[in-house]
């Protein structure tokens, strides 16, 4: 699972839905379930294995539909492997909400070296605040920290940042917003 | 009240250096706020000619960077500047935003209170309505979980040069 699939899962799996009819998603939910014993979010975070359950449903209609989604969520920079263009709105509100907010950037420079698991991460936060879970919480599900562990329990899970940079650059109308993804989260344990 | 962020860019100095600067000249400012002093602020900022004549300005103040993340940053507020293509009246701007009319009209002040949008004249129409424009035109800026760097483009040409003695903010 790399940093790039961990970001992109949440909007993925809402946009998917506008291209492909519930009774097929209904059809590579349960592919997914059988085959691996997984949920359609675990396996975005695991895209080769989303990617083989949709076009076995779809046959190669499935490669477009995906190329189709992430087309709408995101646009990958010819000039580096590691910069995307955000294109989704949710995903962009998120990146920036928690860039702007105080404790969840603290978060996410703690977790930016090596992944660590949660308790580590809050302790060296701040030890006395309460809201330091419901903000590692929001970044979990926004995709800002990722674990390579996909298993359910959270047993020391270890997490780090997806991202390294956020870039943002308007223009009149045109507001755009650029992510390097963060190496390390993609390095091996 | 003061318009903070106008008064933080020094928008005459700033007008000013456009007017000397040749292209392809930098030139640093040290801006300071002539407010009481627990009002004081001292701003810095580099402003640069390209060779097209468009001019950029370099923050340096660390608190200003961090408004204008914060105010990019809140969907509401981005919709409504990025909804100014041109002087703009009040009640035409909060429709074209297509949110709740409370919130956007709540976040339309707001930004006026922080001097990010300007009222800029009235409407030439039988019923002077006041038309109001924003601050910045071009911005980029990177946030990293340890640096801040930003640049934008004032825009001094849609902005009026205030009278001396006159107040800008409404």
């Amino acid at each position: 699972m790399t940093a790039m699939e961990t970001l992109l899962a949440t909007p993925i799996e809402r946009t998917f839905a506008n291209f492909v009819d519930d009774n097929d998603i209904t059809r590579i939910k349960d592919d997914l379930f059988e085959q691996y014993h997984m949920t359609l979010a675990s396996s975005l975070k695991d895209f080769e294995k989303f990617e083989y359950a949709t076009e076995k449903i779809l046959g190669d209609e499935g490669a477009t539909k995906i190329q189709e989604t992430m087309d709408e969520i995101c646009h990958l920079e010819p000039q580096s492997k590691h910069k995307i263009e955000i294109k989704d709105e949710s995903l962009k509100n998120a990146i920036l909400h928690s860039y702007d907010d105080i404790l969840k950037r603290c978060i996410l420079d703690v977790a930016f070296d090596y992944p660590l698991t949660l308790w580590e991460i809050a302790s060296r936060v701040r030890p006395d605040n309460f809201s330091v879970s419901e903000n590692i919480a929001y970044l979990i599900s926004h995709g800002l920290l990722a674990t390579r562990d996909l298993e359910d329990s959270e047993h020391n899970k270890r997490y780090c940042s997806t991202i390294d940079e956020v870039s943002v650059k308007i223009d009149e109308g045109d507001f755009r917003v650029f992510v390097t993804i963060n190496d390390i989260s993609d390095e091996s344990p | 009240m003061p318009n903070q962020f106008s008064q933080l860019l020094c928008l005459e100095t700033i007008r000013n250096a456009n007017d000397c600067l040749e292209p392809g000249q930098r030139r640093m400012l040290a801006c300071e706020n002539k407010q009481p002093p627990r009002l004081s602020i001292r701003s810095a900022l580099t402003i640069s000619k390209e060779h097209d004549h468009t001019l950029w300005i370099e923050l340096y103040e660390h608190n200003l960077a961090e408004k204008i993340i914060d105010i990019y940053s809140d969907p509401v507020k981005r919709k409504l500047l990025l909804h100014i293509d041109r002087p703009i009246a009040k009640d035409k701007l909060l429709k074209r935003c297509e949110t709740s009319l409370s919130s956007a009209y709540r976040k339309f002040n707001e930004l006026l209170q922080d001097g990010f949008i300007l009222p800029v004249g009235y409407t030439k129409t039988e019923k002077r309505v006041r038309v109001f424009d924003k601050v910045i035109s071009k911005a980029e800026f990177s946030v990293s979980t340890k640096v801040s760097q930003i640049r934008l483009q004032v825009n001094l040409s849609r902005l009026p040069k205030p009278n001396l003695g006159e107040s800008i903010y409404p």
